[in-house]
């Protein structure tokens, strides 16, 4: 029988390694596209994601079981790339490599080859390629929760919860966001 | 693909579709060299918890570092004092208080300064300490 991430997660807290292997196994992929999404560099992702999960064997023991494992790990990933992207800005402003918004390697670039039919048009691509650009251009908390809410497919309450915020204060952050990509899709 | 449960989106259905046909996907991972690599992490990370003297080793430096600043500025003045050409604080301290003697003269006047609100009251302090002691 499949053991739950909640009872993985207790026993994580005890050291028990294999159970710790489990989750791992589990969220991985979750975790590094997560983390990729706000991120947007594999290598940082690769690192971030990791050390979620290092947080996670470190702080097992104080899950309390009130909210799902999964919304609490990724309030763990969430933070440490959200504060990654502040330190790195700064960075980046320190020795004057600004990545520049409209960069020549753009999301899309970056993407595997796609398995799309080959007639899709060149100004649907733009177009796609635009308004994803224009997610990595939104406020940080208004990227991640659309970010949560599009490829993560995480309801309201769960993307409140891992934002630490109200509901309320999520549907603003999605109704700014979507405000902003519908104007750039108007543009295209 | 996400459908937002919520009425409220409904009017941004269109974007919300056209973002989750073209989620972007990340370049691809060798999952068993990621978690190695994770177990190297921990693993390093155990062992520096488990050294109970990594921890002290900044704060030890800092302090030392600090401790030497201490040293050079006592040494510093102490030589000064010396050669005779250290500063006397308690000299300084009297200069400064002299430059101030004139204020101290009119301290009653001073003491009144938050009733005197007025500017022009205050600008013409000399003249009413004059007309005062006048």
């Amino acid at each position: 029988m499949e053991l739950s991430d909640e009872v993985l997660c207790r026993r994580t807290a005890e050291r028990d390694e294999a159970a710790f292997e489990v989750l791992v196994a589990r969220y991985q992929e979750r975790a590094y596209r997560l983390a990729w999404s706000i991120v947007r560099n594999a290598e940082d992702a690769r690192d971030l994601s990791q050390e979620a999960f290092i947080r996670l064997y470190q702080a097992a023991g104080r899950f309390d079981g009130r909210s799902k494992f999964s919304t609490w790990f990724y309030r763990i990933l969430v933070n440490l790339c959200l504060d990654h992207r502040r330190k790195d800005r700064w960075w980046k402003l320190w020795t004057r490599d600004a990545g520049d918004p409209e960069s020549s390697e753009s999301l899309l670039d970056r993407q595997p080859a796609s398995h799309q039919d080959p007639v899709d048009t060149i100004g649907r691509e733009r177009t796609l390629k635009q308004v994803w650009e224009a997610v990595g251009r939104l406020a940080p908390q208004q990227r991640v929760a659309v970010i949560l809410q599009v490829q993560e497919e995480l309801p309201t309450p769960e993307i409140a919860a891992v934002l630490k915020c109200s509901e309320a204060t999520v549907r603003v952050h999605l109704h700014r966001a979507l405000a902003t990509l519908r104007k750039t899709m108007g543009k295209t | 693909m996400a459908t937002h449960p919520e009425p409220e989106f409904e009017q941004f259905r269109d974007i919300l579709d056209e973002l989750a046909r073209a989620v972007p996907t990340p370049p691809d991972v060798h999952w068993g060299r990621y978690r190695a690599e994770l177990r190297e992490k921990l693993e390093a990370r155990r062992v520096r918890r488990r050294a109970p003297w990594w921890r002290p080793v900044p704060l030890a430096l800092s302090a030392g570092l600090a401790g030497l600043l201490l040293f050079f500025a006592f040494f510093a003045i102490q030589s000064g004092r010396q050669n005779g050409t250290g500063v006397d604080f308690a000299t300084v301290e009297e200069a400064a208080i002299g430059g101030r003697l004139g204020l101290l003269e009119q301290y009653q006047v001073v003491e009144r300064l938050d009733l005197l609100e007025e500017f022009d009251v205050i600008r013409d302090l000399d003249r009413i300490a004059g007309e005062q002691t006048g």
